[in-house]
């Protein structure tokens, strides 16, 4: 690679990876495991550079490193057979399908989701914290927080229905 | 969206679904597009949290950009202004850079999944194996472990059961209980009490169980240990050959075939009777079949039978212990789930090459070689990996044959493939491509054959 296809793909890269990170994350439970797609991910993107040839195109970069992060998901689905948490590989492609019809509206959901967090304070901030800073689970999370934590569960079910109410408000309104 | 579909989905993305669970939020999202919409934006919200908190705490706990990228930018060659890029001074070292830059970024989401970031990423270092699969275990209390759990160096112990163990290297053990098993290290494990046996692929040779008195030595590829209640130790080596080390320091080399005792009543290693029988229950397992009903029985994989056994009643089910990973494709004649009763139903197709695979082969042939009559069996029989394809028509079998086996095909061939034409016999694979339902139907004189390929880890994939 020379430097102008680096900066490319820095650029590119830095603006798919948690989207693409979400589309694996959605089909792969423990979030190790993601990272470790992700880099693996990331690997393939980067050697397989020359042959994306959209020059700038944030969204079709991110559709393109979900074509090669499906094929990565479902060679891990397959060694990975015994968690029986996983997805058949028909709802994988149903999965990878709705998601790029969503890529247009990556940017703009991942902006409207950073204004929707900052509105989230307290208790709620902290379950989400716990659980996507630290990777808790909410047993460990209800143990370390105790009785003041509260039900854990709905805590967080009520965190993501007021984040994706925010979300889809922006949205809408054109304010994401 | 129905509140309870957004509380299974906020479940399943926190791995936190039963296996019923898990297949009813798959099914409602195949039903609809706009259901996989629905999941798609949920999944996307929870994969955008991961990043942004992750990158907030790490911002926060470092104060400063994170570290990996800082040395990258510092290691670069110096550049002229009008090429200096904004943000990062991105020049010099081709594809290195950019994967260090990767890797510095995905360190924002390495963060393991249990109680302490630390403690869990030494454990992770490690853990070098894996439990692949449990039948019927039962474990002592508070103690009860489940597929897919990873292990380091620490004890198993079960009351009973068949529980199987994958590890980094390729090598399977499975176990028997009432037994305990202490792993020590990839390559070092110590047999207390109970019955194992154990496959060990190529690379993997010089993987070692000891004994209270003996250490046994792989020296590729399959061996099996039983230590009895009386103290005494049988080594059987279905495979290959293995090295016993006695305490006293002698040593003997056994191969396919052979068997040593140590008793503790005589001291000293003496040559026993070669006897599988005791490893009946841990077959199954070991070749990875979950489970099985009807007619289905399986023979060891050791001695590997050069005749097939003849029953009216009874389908046989053999397997190699070795992992086939071919340099061309393998034609199969099923690969999609589905119940096939006539020709047309078949779905042919190609497993790619460089697919790792195990092969099983269902054998039905009625005791009585010749008169009238026809005779039939059936049952089910569930693997513990998903079945790539299934193998039952004459030229299929015969190019599997010589591909698999290295042999050609003799005319008997024709008649042993499955006679989807009279519907006399039928094959379902279910949904989820782990159970295979045959119905096997054939006259006297005949012999039904049916190839099943199913995926195997390969060495190279990261348990």
């Amino acid at each position: 690679m020379d430097d102008h296809e680096i900066t490319r793909f820095t650029s590119l890269w830095t603006q798919a990876q948690t989207s693409v990170y979400a589309f694996i994350s959605g089909s792969i439970s423990s979030f190790s495991d993601a990272d470790d797609l992700l880099q693996k991910v990331a690997g393939v993107a980067v050697t397989k550079f020359s042959d994306f040839k959209d020059e700038n195109d944030a969204a079709a970069f991110a559709r393109w490193c979900m074509k090669i992060s499906r094929f990565e998901i479902l060679r891990f689905m397959r060694d990975q057979a015994t968690d029986r948490h996983q997805f058949v590989t028909e709802t994988v492609e149903a999965v990878t399908e709705a998601f790029e019809e969503l890529s247009p509206e990556f940017d703009d959901r991942r902006h409207a989701l950073a204004k929707c967090l900052e509105g989230l304070q307290g208790r709620s901030r902290e379950v989400l914290e716990k659980r996507y800073g630290d990777g808790l689970k909410t047993g460990a999370i209800a143990e370390l927080m105790g009785p003041k934590g509260g039900n854990v569960s709905m805590i967080l079910n009520r965190s993501y229905k007021q984040l994706r109410a925010c979300i889809e408000t922006r949205i809408a309104e054109g304010t994401a | 969206m129905r509140q309870d579909i957004h509380d299974l989905i906020i479940a399943h993305l926190n791995g936190e679904t039963t296996n019923e669970q898990a297949a009813e939020l798959s099914e409602w999202i195949r039903a609809d597009k706009t259901n996989a919409k629905a999941y798609a934006e949920a999944a996307l919200m929870h994969g955008h949290l991961r990043s942004m908190i992750v990158g907030q705490k790490s911002v926060r706990e470092s104060g400063e950009v994170p570290v990996e990228i800082a040395k990258v930018c510092r290691q670069q060659k110096p550049v002229t202004s009008e090429r200096r890029p904004r943000k990062l001074a991105l020049v010099g070292a081709g594809i290195l850079v950019a994967v260090m830059l990767i890797a510095a970024a995905a360190v924002h989401f390495s963060r393991p999944d249990d109680e302490s970031n630390i403690a869990n990423n030494q454990r992770s270092q490690e853990q070098f194996a894996t439990i692949e699969q449990l039948s019927n275990v039962e474990w002592p209390q508070d103690s009860a472990r489940e597929e897919g759990d990873r292990l380091g160096s620490e004890g198993l112990r079960i009351l009973g059961g068949v529980l199987r163990v994958r590890f980094n290297s390729g090598v399977e053990v499975t176990l028997q209980g009432p037994a305990q098993y202490h792993l020590e290290s990839i390559a070092q494990t110590r047999l207390e009490s109970g019955l194992l046996s154990a496959v060990v692929p190529d690379g993997a040779e010089g993987f070692v169980v000891e004994t209270p008195d003996l250490k046994v030595v792989d020296l590729g590829t399959a061996f099996g240990i039983q230590l009895d209640d009386d103290g005494d130790s049988v080594v059987s080596v279905f495979d290959g050959k293995v090295e016993v080390h006695h305490a006293d320091e002698s040593k003997q080399l056994l191969t396919e075939g052979q068997a040593v005792r140590l008793s503790r009543r005589r001291r000293g290693l003496a040559r026993a009777e070669y006897d599988t029988a005791p490893f009946e229950k841990v077959w199954p397992v070991s070749s990875g079949i979950e489970k099985s009903t009807g007619a289905f029985e399986f023979l060891p994989p050791w001695p590997q039978r050069s005749r097939a056994i003849r029953s009216d009643t009874n389908i046989y089910v053999a397997t190699q212990s070795r992992t086939f990973t071919l340099p061309e494709s393998l034609a199969v004649n099923i690969s999609v789930p589905g119940r096939y009763a006539r020709p047309d139903d078949l779905t042919p197709s190609q497993i790619p090459a460089g697919t790792a695979f195990h092969v099983f082969s269902l054998h039905y042939q009625p005791e009585r070689a010749e008169g009238p009559g026809r005779y039939r069996a059936s049952g089910s029989i569930t693997f513990n990996r998903p079945v790539l394809g299934v193998i039952t028509q004459h030229d299929e079998l015969a190019a599997g044959m010589l591909q698999l086996d290295g042999r050609v095909a003799g005319p008997a061939l024709e008649h042993r493939q499955l006679e989807l034409a009279s519907r006399n016999d039928m094959v379902i694979l279910s949904e989820d491509r782990k159970t295979l339902t045959i119905t096997l139907d054939t006259p006297a004189r005949f012999t039904d054959l049916v190839k099943v390929v199913v995926s195997a880890p390969s060495l190279s994939s990261k348990p």
